[in-house]
């Protein structure tokens, strides 16, 4: 008899025991996954937050930038940054050069990389293992080493002021970040297997149509990569346009950077005469308008972004790029 | 060797391997012109120029041996300090990118809702990187990515009066205006400066979360599956499993960092090589300049593969 009691409450104690132990797994679980949740949410916030402060504060007049108690709905809408903004930044002009060199960067990297980086995936040379390390050399150089020699040679070929400097070098794999994209295509042709080499040259093909015909069109996720990281990343270079081309036909990167010193400098040119009131106010169009400008800027890229940011997350995975 | 054996009786046909080895070098041959034409060239040209006076009337080049040289590491106070304050941040900043966008990637990587959402948003640092829409947005001066936490800067923002500022700018730095109330104006102003200092950080890792990102997706779960029927904890798991398997990408992500953060254009060493080139027209001077740091950067990065490149796990062969 007391041998079944206590067989039951032996029974009944572990019973206890497991639904306790699952119970807390679970609500640990649970714990993890809103904490996980709390901090990406946070982080995330660090990412969006410079993007609302830009926006809101662009749409805001100088009277609710100074008000305390508006933070972030401007109390009246106006567009009057974004119409200085829009001629301080000749921004028909400017964009029209940003995407100039943008695009033409961008198709200039896709050819060439896509080219020069099969080259060193499906051929075994052995010049590669010197040629190899050579690219990936030139990622490390910074610019500036090679800036004053590069300044002479383009004004010799007559070529300054124009976005010949930023469109020939990357249809010859070098240009903003080329190497990069080299690597990356390297990386791509590398996995692709060689059957499909060996049955193509047993159908009389050559090297060249393997790769137009067969190879290229497999490389659509590394394709993608690579124009859509040229493409941001000669819109929002504003080192060496600032170089190469005069003020007046610049990107919209460039003209941004003169654009806030020219902002600034009237700003300080009224802040002696006037009253510490109407000083904020200044300060605060000045900043009002340095965002619309700023804004004006990125939202291309933000647009393009918007519309493809699948592609920019996916198709890194896909390009074999990592493993 | 390679030639002979299509060569018999018929002089000019190449071999099926000469064939290849043309076609190899054809598709490389771009990249090489373009080497040698926008990288060999210019380089040598700027180590040549690094021996010169040049003056800009007439452009005319001097030679004076090591003077340029001389003067970079005796006379001149301000480069070697700049240079190692630089070599400094590097140091700093690398570890904290890695880890923050390590972390954030094995998080974004986990099964949470709105993954889609949260992936797009971390990336976003990347597609608005305009160097100067960040600097007006963290209000950072030119002295950039300064050297210890909290000494920054505010030559970039337009803020006079600080009090009004950290009062109507809601976010990071409102976060700290209410630690002020707690912490008092010292300890909170350093705080401050931290948080704004690591959101700049954490803008500049947009591109390392891919990688690791990508690189987590890369790993089978069957791995995870066998290591949690062998018994491994959550932590043994990663420390075990993730952690050698994307070793080698934490490599390319280093590289990548150092390379990048000495790249940056705002760093004082990069503005004072252009300074001294399109300001002061010192052409000479500051192609030695930029050889040194050139040079600086490569011996970095080799000391630091040899050292990581040692540890780090791979996978079977490719």
């Amino acid at each position: 008899m007391r041998g079944r009691i206590a067989g039951a409450w032996r029974r009944l104690a572990q019973w206890r025991d497991t639904r306790s132990m699952v119970i807390r797994h679970r609500s640990y679980k649970a714990f993890l996954g809103v904490a996980l949740y709390l901090v990406l949410l946070s982080l995330g916030f660090v990412f969006l937050y410079p993007v609302i402060y830009m926006v809101s504060t662009s749409l805001m007049t100088p009277a609710d930038l100074v008000a305390p108690d508006v933070l972030y709905i401007p109390t009246a809408f106006r567009l009057d940054n974004y119409q200085i903004a829009w001629l301080g930044l000749s921004f028909v002009k400017s964009a029209g050069t940003s995407a100039a060199i943008s695009l033409l960067g961008a198709l200039g990297h896709l050819l060439s990389c896509s080219l020069i980086g099969y080259g060193f995936a499906r051929y075994k040379l052995k010049a590669h293992k010197l040629l190899f390390p050579l690219v990936v050399f030139t990622l490390i150089v910074p610019p500036q080493t090679l800036l004053v020699p590069l300044y002479i040679q383009f004004s010799r070929y007559g070529w300054m002021n124009t976005i010949l400097p930023f469109v020939v070098p990357a249809f010859v794999g070098q240009g903003l970040k080329g190497a990069l994209f080299v690597i990356v295509f390297r990386q791509f042709f590398t996995q692709l297997p060689w059957e499909l080499d060996d049955s193509a040259r047993i159908d009389g093909a050559g090297g060249w149509r393997i790769f137009t015909k067969i190879m290229l069109p497999l490389s659509r996720s590394a394709m993608l990569v690579v124009f859509l990281f040229s493409m941001v990343w000669h819109w929002n270079d504003h080192y060496l346009p600032g170089i190469f081309l005069r003020l007046e036909s610049t990107t919209l990167a460039v003209r941004l950077k003169s654009f806030w010193s020219v902002v600034r400098a009237a700003h300080a040119a009224v802040l002696q005469t006037t009253s510490s009131y109407q000083q904020e106010l200044m300060q605060a169009h000045s900043e009002g308008v340095g965002m619309a400008a700023s804004f004006l800027v990125i939202v291309a890229p933000l647009v393009v972004y918007l519309f493809l940011q699948r592609y920019f997350t996916e198709s890194v995975e896909r390009t074999g790029l990592v493993e | 060797m390679s030639g002979t054996s299509a060569r018999v009786g018929r002089p000019f046909t190449t071999s099926l391997e000469q064939k290849r080895r043309i076609e190899g070098w054809a598709f490389i041959l771009p990249w090489v012109g373009g080497f040698l034409l926008f990288v060999a060239w210019p380089l040598a040209y700027s180590l040549y120029l690094s021996f010169q006076k040049v003056s800009v009337a007439g452009f005319r080049a001097q030679p004076v041996g090591l003077q340029n040289y001389k003067q970079i590491f005796i006379f001149d106070t301000a480069f070697l300090p700049m240079l190692l304050r630089t070599v400094g941040n590097v140091l700093v900043d690398t570890p904290v990118i890695l880890f923050f966008s390590l972390v954030v990637a094995v998080m974004l990587n986990k099964e949470v809702g709105g993954r889609a959402f949260l992936r797009s948003l971390f990336f976003l640092p990347v597609v608005i990187g305009t160097g100067y829409v960040i600097r007006e947005l963290f209000g950072q001066g030119v002295g950039g990515i300064s050297v210890a936490l909290g000494i920054e800067g505010d030559a970039g923002s337009l803020a006079v009066d600080a009090a009004a500022v950290t009062a109507k700018t809601p976010s990071i730095v409102n976060v700290s205006a209410a630690l002020n109330a707690f912490l008092g104006a010292d300890v909170a102003s350093a705080v401050n400066k931290f948080l704004n200092r690591l959101g700049l950080v954490l803008w500049r890792s947009g591109i390392q979360i891919l990688l690791f990102l990508a690189g987590l997706q890369g790993i089978s779960i069957t791995l995870y599956e066998a290591a949690r029927i062998d018994g491994a904890s959550e932590w043994e798991v990663f420390w075990k499993v993730t952690f050698p398997i994307i070793s080698p990408i934490m490599l390319a992500v280093i590289i990548f960092t150092i390379i990048d953060t000495f790249v940056d254009v705002f760093n004082e060493v990069v503005a004072y090589i252009h300074a001294q080139a399109f300001q002061s027209f010192n052409f000479g001077y500051s192609s030695a300049l930029a050889w040194t740091y050139f040079l600086t950067v490569f011996i970095l990065i080799t000391i630091v593969t040899a050292m990581v490149g040692r540890r780090v796990f791979y996978r079977g062969s490719r």
